[in-house]
């Protein structure tokens, strides 16, 4: 009988995994191998044309950040813009998401509309808003008009916000953000709709407002969710680099040249180094499993 | 690994590396075959990355077919990166066409070198070199000047390469530096079309005077979001007249004389920075597409580039009696104040060391060249041949003629814009850093000084890193 059981138990357990065993290997080839090459890419010299590689150890990753000098100046200038867009990026689509959120989620019959609304920019992002972007900042693009229209054409751009050097990053991470705020607004509202309305209601018999309730209740107990889009959005820079190709192709003056486009362009020219752009792109993951690393910890902590 | 194994794992990864590349969205990929099977020969393939080079092929595949039987499939694949990464995954995985459209000098050179492309010297015999345009075999063949220049970096190293041989057969010339103007722009202003063209002192008086004329329509545009752009097609024409030829090269060579920031080298970058503030509003974002659509739509009087931009304007609703057309012309204070360029071959039709048929391979390559199918591709394509006769039969076209003309001189100290052969090799290249510098100027954030300073900096690094 026990006999039996276990020969029964044995069949589940085989046709289990045949069940699994397309997936797992379809991951070993696509998944598994591909992140091997790339590794074993990061150690050597290649041009992607040359029946040989030049094993280098570590040198593509020295040459990277420190040992030569024009390459690494390069990647330390991309490694500050990726930063800067880094802040800039999670900072408004916090502050821009969560005001949305908490209005929406006090909305009554249109709710629905509105939120398939707001979370248009998610579905539609791509390459052919990328260029309508593109044309809206240009000179004569609808944001320059606007700025004249209202009377504030002292702030207009007369090389446009992708051409002027000084713009250029801001106005791509300004579409970036455009891009992410409606995933914010989805997670906020997702946890707005989890909290207890008896406890907003005990506030408000309090005689607490609006205000003390947004940063008194719903702030501390959406911070997991604030961590989580956080994460998110500062995943999605360090991998994003179909905006900036897109919309500046990095230029100019190579301001909008961030680490991840800087990896696409070292692989993907008609100069391939295919050893630097792997070395790269593992600094790149690095980074990013440091950084899931602090959230997850700070995720902990408030939780 | 078993072969097989080999492959498919070549594939996956192939696979993986062109999605990438085709995340930059304008990957396209046209498997169109120009001819059905032939009755004669094996039937041939090549690939090719030029979108509008693809009816000229085709159209010579077809004549090609019906002298010698043999059929010749065309493929283009387009954007250039996502043709690269195709070759790549092609080389390895032994799926290489007979024949591949390569870049004339460097690329050859380099796939040659890696063992994709064959040594195509003995087809390309005396005859043929002398039925091309004057200049376009030398340059198109391997120095050892290049040679020597490559050996610091093992990746990219030409060493098992021969000098004096070649690895290409030309098909496309022509010349980077090339000026188109809006005719009726210049008209308005009052442009003196003879001192435009001139002298760069009456070009810049030139732009000057649309862009009074209208400050939103009247300027200069060239694909700056690229800013390799304008350094190769407007200063260095611009440096090398000023300072010579010899000069010029040396420069950017080993000997670094005279010095990038010596007051001669200063000097044509106060001259080029002349140009800084008659740039179309909005250069910097512009692609080398993106700045000729805004040529053709009215957007600036002049646009730079090279002959290769005039079929994109036609392309785009252009007539050729809108444009004039002439070379950058050099300062009236250079070494030689008349602008000559020398035909650079820009394209050639390398065959690959996996072609089941190299010999009808090599016929096509020459048919293509110099035979009936040079003048078949060159006006399908609206193109300058890299055949002399080819050539000919366009100086009938007014707008061409002039280009043409100058492109037939032969002189010694004609500009190549295209021969970089003095920098040194590595990678990254710094081609691109030097015309980051060089755009500093356009924006406004250097001096004449700060840049020719800085160009030190980039060609000391280099030469170090070569062992120069």
């Amino acid at each position: 009988m026990i006999r039996r059981e276990r020969a029964g138990d044995r069949r589940e357990a085989i046709t289990g995994y045949l069940f699994i065993a397309p997936a797992l290997a379809l991951f070993a080839l696509m998944g598994v191998y591909t992140v091997a090459y790339g590794l074993q890419l990061s150690f050597v010299e290649w041009n992607g044309f040359s029946p040989t590689r030049t094993f280098v150890g570590l040198d593509n990753f020295k040459d990277l950040l420190w040992a030569d000098e024009a390459l690494s100046r390069s990647v330390h200038a991309a490694v500050g813009r990726t930063l800067v867009v880094m802040v800039a990026a999670v900072v408004p689509t916090v502050l821009i998401s969560l005001p949305l959120a908490i209005a929406l989620n006090s909305v009554g019959r249109i709710r629905g509309f509105l939120q398939t609304l707001y979370f248009l920019p998610y579905v539609t992002t791509g390459i052919a808003v990328f260029f309508a972007w593109r044309f809206i900042l240009l000179p004569d693009g609808g944001l320059n008009a606007i700025l004249e229209t209202i009377g504030l054409g002292s702030l207009a751009q007369s090389e446009g916000w992708l051409g002027n050097p000084g713009t250029a990053l801001w106005a791509t991470t300004a579409v970036l953000v455009w891009s992410t705020v409606p995933l914010g607004i989805l997670l906020y509202l997702s946890g707005l709709q989890s909290i207890d309305d008896g406890l907003l209601e005990a506030a408000r018999l309090d005689g607490a407002s609006s205000w003390r309730i947004a940063t008194s209740i719903l702030w501390p107990l959406l911070r997991p969710i604030t961590a989580l889009l956080v994460a998110l959005v500062l995943r999605a820079v360090l991998q994003e680099f179909q905006v900036f190709l897109l919309m500046t192709n990095g230029g100019p003056l190579d301001k909008t040249t961030t680490v991840s486009l800087l990896t696409y362009r070292l692989a993907f020219s008609d100069n391939p180094a295919y050893g630097y752009a792997a070395a790269l792109g593992w600094l790149l993951f690095l980074f990013s499993v440091l950084l899931a690393g602090a959230s997850f910890l700070v995720l902990r902590r408030k939780a | 690994m078993s072969v097989t194994l080999r492959r498919l794992a070549a594939l996956a990864v192939a696979g993986v590396l062109a999605t990438g590349a085709a995340a930059c969205g304008s990957s396209d990929s046209d498997d169109g075959g120009s001819t059905a099977a032939g009755d004669g020969g094996t039937p041939l393939t090549m690939w090719t990355f030029k979108q509008s080079h693809v009816a000229g092929l085709r159209a010579a595949a077809a004549a090609f077919e019906r002298s010698t039987g043999t059929p010749v499939k065309i493929e283009v694949t387009t954007p250039q990166e996502a043709y690269i990464t195709k070759l790549q995954a092609a080389a390895r995985t032994r799926s290489l066409p007979d024949l591949l459209t390569v870049g004339s000098a460097d690329e050859s050179f380099r796939y040659a070198a890696a063992g994709i492309l064959t040594d195509v010297t003995d087809d390309f015999d005396q005859t043929m070199q002398d039925a091309m345009l004057p200049g376009i075999a030398r340059a198109s063949q391997l120095s050892e000047l290049a040679i020597e220049n490559s050996k610091g970096d093992p990746q990219n190293s030409l060493a098992r390469l021969t000098a004096g041989h070649w690895y290409g057969i030309p098909y496309v010339a022509g010349a980077s530096g090339i000026v188109l103007g809006r005719r009726a722009a210049l008209d308005a202003a009052g442009v003196d079309l003879d001192s435009a063209k001139g002298s760069w002192e009456g070009f810049v008086r030139a732009v000057a005077a649309t862009q009074a004329r209208s400050a939103s329509r009247g300027g200069i545009v060239t694909g700056m979001q690229i800013p390799e752009t304008a350094y190769q097609w407007l200063y260095r024409p611009l440096s090398f007249y000023y300072l010579g030829k010899d000069a010029f090269l040396s420069r950017q060579g080993r000997t670094h004389e005279p010095a990038w920031n010596s007051p001669e080298s200063v000097e044509t970058f106060e001259l080029y920075d002349q140009m800084s503030r008659l740039w179309a509003p909005g250069v910097l974002s512009l692609g080398i597409d993106q700045a000729d659509q805004a040529f053709a739509q009215g957007k600036a009087a002049w646009d730079v580039g090279g002959t290769y931009t005039l079929p994109f304007l036609l392309q785009q609703g252009m007539r050729a009696d809108e444009l004039v057309m002439f070379p950058v012309p050099a300062s009236s204070r250079g070494k030689v104040t008349r602008a000559e360029l020398a035909a650079t071959p820009i394209l050639s039709t390398g065959i690959t060391t996996q072609s089941k048929n190299p010999e009808a391979a090599a016929e096509f390559a020459r048919y293509l060249a110099t035979g009936e199918g040079a003048r078949i591709f060159a006006q399908t394509a609206s193109e300058v041949p890299a055949s002399s006769e080819a050539a000919e039969a366009l100086t009938a076209d007014p707008l061409l003629a002039p280009v043409i003309e100058a492109l037939q001189s032969g002189s010694e100290e004609a500009f190549n814009g295209d021969d970089f052969s003095a920098d040194p090799i590595g990678n990254p290249p710094i081609k691109h850093d030097s015309a980051v510098e060089l755009a500093k100027l356009v924006s406004g954030s250097s001096t004449p000084q700060q840049v020719a300073d800085a160009f030190v900096g980039i060609y000391d690094r280099a030469w170090e890193k070569v062992g120069g």
